[in-house]
């Protein structure tokens, strides 16, 4: 198991999960979501390809854009 | 003194007062989006004595639009926005001289657009759009006003390029993969954007705004949180 800290709250995680697996696992839908992962902006296409790291920090935002 | 008694309750704010009133009553403001946002954006601007609005959108009024964009009616449907809200507001405050720009923002004319506005307002529903309207505002000095809505929650924010704030592309680096069209009640788009216009007054008066922050509002929970902002170093648009 892997320790990450998601928008401030350490939640466990299988070892070589994705950003994406990660965040449906905490129930927060991927693909409406802008992710920061250790400080850096993950490009939405990066969240299913990018593996998570023990002690990783993300921090995440829904996209909202309407008006 | 028809002007006294119509802004007398704002008068009497101390942080308002003569002097305040006629800054806001010398104000010109870009309102970008004339949809849930901009409703009540423009509705609260020109009641509260804005001297000069711009009403950038170059959409028609359907059926679906009417249970939030509350400046338009049954028998408005099929008619421009922009001039339909000057009519709107024509009623509500005469004193303000409203401006109507029909093209659709591209970064062909923006500028032009925003050419003597001393403040814009990010009212658009799109992340082109505001990612077009957050670069323009930046790059020409405009301190701009961004909120935005999806089902029951909101965020906003005020960028100040003089002071070289966070601006919008801080808060969404990357736009997403594709945007759907989501459910919404009017009443989640009068909460963002009656805190749209209220920034926007504050702005004027020099109080203080969400400047570096984030406001995040969520209607299910009833919770407004703040989140700090921090310029990005490799920001596409303020970096
Ligand atoms: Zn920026």
């Amino acid at each position: 198991m892997i320790t990450v800290k998601l928008n401030g709250k350490e939640k466990q995680a299988k070892e070589a999960i994705t950003v994406a697996a990660f965040l449906m696992e905490n129930g927060i839908d991927p693909y409406q979501t802008a992710a920061e992962l250790n400080f850096e902006a993950l490009n939405p296409q990066e969240l299913p390809k990018t593996i998570l790291k023990d002690g990783d920090i993300l921090e995440v935002l829904r996209f909202v854009g309407g008006g | 003194m028809d002007s006294f008694e119509r802004y007398s309750r704002q008068f009497m704010l101390k942080q308002t007062g003569i002097e305040g009133q006629e800054k806001i009553g010398q104000a010109k403001i870009l309102v970008c989006g004339a949809g849930g946002l901009g409703s009540p954006v423009i509705a609260y601007l020109a009641a509260a004595g804005i001297g000069s609005i711009g009403i950038c959108d170059f959409d028609t009024v359907n059926l679906s639009n009417l249970n939030r964009q509350f400046l338009y009616g049954y028998k408005d449907i099929g008619s421009k926005k922009a001039a339909t809200a000057k009519d709107f507001i024509k009623n509500l405050n005469p004193e303000t001289k409203i401006t109507v720009f029909e093209e659709k923002l591209t970064a062909g004319n923006i500028d032009s657009v925003m050419k003597g506005y001393e403040i814009a307002i990010d009212a658009a529903d799109n992340f082109d759009t505001r990612f077009l309207i957050n670069a323009a505002a930046y790059r020409n000095g405009i301190p701009l006003i961004s909120g935005a809505v999806c089902e029951f929650e909101g965020i906003l924010t005020a960028v100040v390029p003089k002071e070289s704030t966070a601006c919008f592309q801080c808060v969404y680096p990357f736009k997403p993969a594709d945007e759907k069209t989501f459910g919404i009640f009017g009443a989640v788009c009068g909460v963002i954007g009656s805190l749209q216009a209220l920034e926007t007054l504050k702005l004027i008066l020099n109080l203080e705004t969400l400047k570096n922050k984030l406001l995040i509002y969520d209607g299910l929970q009833n919770s407004f949180r703040i989140k700090e902002l921090a310029k990005r170093k490799n920001c596409a648009v303020c970096g």
